[in-house]
């Protein structure tokens, strides 16, 4: 279900014919200058960058797995960030007081780092989201294949997508299954039916991998999967679109440190 | 929890990788080994690294405040297919989860796949190669091994994170405590809950499934009859 709905975006991407690994290269470049940089301009640049190439790729719908994995993940960052705000050192003290007889204080130093690590992990996101939906993972494994990532291991990184997607729909199953049944019914159930789904997934999947075995036996499997439509080379322009971006962050974070004062 | 995209300031981050990327080598040169040798064996190893991928989305129920989390899954994996293996899959496993579900990151992969990926299996494999030794039975062990799992996974985050964020009076190891405080409210029940999932998963397991634990078994004694033999 969940693998028809990221397949059916990514195959629909307005990005999916540019190069993978040129977009995997821009994305590292721009998570790696966002994380160097000390002023906050650099991470609502990445940001912008990330949601633009979001919303181009995915033609301006945010699919609904996009919308809860930038959900889930917004509010780790956010209780992360809190944790930040209240152990980091700061040269003023802004706020002082205890809670539940536990004493606590926020800092310029501590305020100005959780906001710079929630946007940069929020620009991050999107970096890696836009990514996400226009490349499809077989064209990933062909992208670790042109960096001499041995066959064996690019091969693994599709079967163990394929085979994820293929377990979450039995689990789905399962679960909907047990409920029914009112598997989660008080605390004891849960632990059981928990424990029973994950034993009954196991035993599928040793199922699953017997049947595939052998269906591949049939079709002279010789462990190796090989690609038919294969995405487009990486080019000069993909090394120079990446560094060029990198100087201009690099450059830009000189520029515009201390253009936004948080704490003061 | 993983450390998100953007947490690990640069160095901290580069550090990590080089940490971790060794030992994830190490574990892909005996995987590409045994998968030339038997290529048949792809399709299991695949299946392994999507049952712990798969684990991570089933929702626990949890004793503090009824919040939920999930398994690291990595217990098991690495008591069944040793920790070079269990170390390779966590890191494709933490790839498709930073990539797919926002889960995780890139630039933080490595510190990620140091603390699921390395030092829980690593822990978790030790304990559970003792206690079988020890003549304990397979679900006690398995307790163990999940729950140790889990826990030394958490430690190794708040450790993570404390040397990256050092708290202004006390340094590293306030920071530390801080985040273990944290972490444990949730961390220590759900380890507990994770280890009593996984003792009954064993124990059902070894009723309906002997043979998932005999392969492990076999494969061990073998390791342990190759000199003799020679």
């Amino acid at each position: 279900m969940h693998n028809h709905n990221i397949d059916e975006v990514v195959y629909n991407s307005r990005m999916l014919n540019w190069s993978p690994l040129g977009k995997f290269i821009l994305v590292i470049f721009l998570l790696v200058a966002s994380l160097l940089a000390d002023s906050l301009v650099v991470p609502i640049v990445v940001f912008v960058i990330g949601a633009s190439l979001l919303f181009y790729s995915t033609n301006f719908k945010i699919p609904k797995i996009v919308g809860l994995a930038l959900g889930g993940a917004a509010l780790t960052i956010f209780v992360g960030c809190i944790v930040i705000l209240f152990v980091t050192a700061g040269e003023n003290m802004l706020f002082q007081g205890t809670f539940l007889g536990i004493g606590y204080s926020i800092t310029d130093g501590g305020l100005r780092l959780a906001t710079l690590v929630l946007v940069r992990s929020i620009a991050g996101m999107t970096v890696m989201l836009s990514f996400a939906t226009s490349t499809p993972v077989p064209y990933l494994a062909h992208a670790m294949r042109q960096v001499h990532i041995p066959k064996e291991l690019s091969e693994l990184v599709i079967l163990i997508y394929r085979y994820s997607f293929l377990l979450l729909e039995e689990l789905h199953t399962m679960w909907t299954a047990a409920s029914c049944r009112l598997g989660f019914h008080g605390l004891k159930n849960r632990f059981r039916t928990t424990s029973k789904i994950a034993v009954g997934l196991f035993i599928r999947s040793i199922d699953i991998t017997d049947r595939a075995q052998i269906a591949l036996q049939c079709r002279n499997f010789n462990g190796e999967f090989p690609s038919y439509r294969l995405p487009k080379n990486i080019s000069a322009v993909w090394i120079a679109v990446p560094i060029l971006s990198f100087i201009l962050l690099y450059l830009l974070n000189i520029c515009t440190r201390g253009w936004i004062i948080i704490g003061a | 929890m993983h450390i998100m995209e953007g947490y690990l300031p640069a160095s901290w981050a580069a550090l990590w990788y080089i940490i971790a990327m060794p030992i994830v080598a190490y574990g892909a040169i005996k995987l590409i080994k045994l998968l030339r040798e038997k290529p048949e064996l792809k399709i299991t190893v695949a299946l392994s690294g999507a049952f712990i991928f798969v684990l991570s989305a089933l929702k626990l129920p949890s004793l503090v405040g009824g919040s939920s989390s999930h398994p690291t899954g990595t217990g098991l994996s690495s008591a069944l297919y040793g920790p070079a293996i269990t170390a390779v899959l966590s890191t494709i496993v933490l790839l498709f989860q930073a990539l797919l579900l926002a889960h995780g990151g890139i630039t933080s992969l490595g510190a990620n796949v140091f603390s699921m990926g390395i030092a829980g299996p690593a822990v978790g494999y030790v304990v559970y190669k003792t206690m079988r030794k020890a003549k304990f039975g397979i679900a006690p062990s398995m307790f163990a091994t999940a729950a140790l799992a889990d826990l030394v996974t958490y430690i190794v985050t708040s450790m993570q994170l404390a040397l990256a964020f050092p708290a202004d009076v006390g340094g590293f190891l306030a920071s530390f405590v801080d985040y273990l405080g944290i972490f444990a409210a949730v961390q220590i029940p759900l380890a507990i809950i994770e280890g009593i999932i996984f003792a009954i998963f064993a124990d059902y397991l070894m009723s309906v499934r002997p043979e998932s634990f005999e392969n492990c078994k076999i494969r061990l004694r073998r390791k342990k009859s190759a000199p003799e033999s020679d």
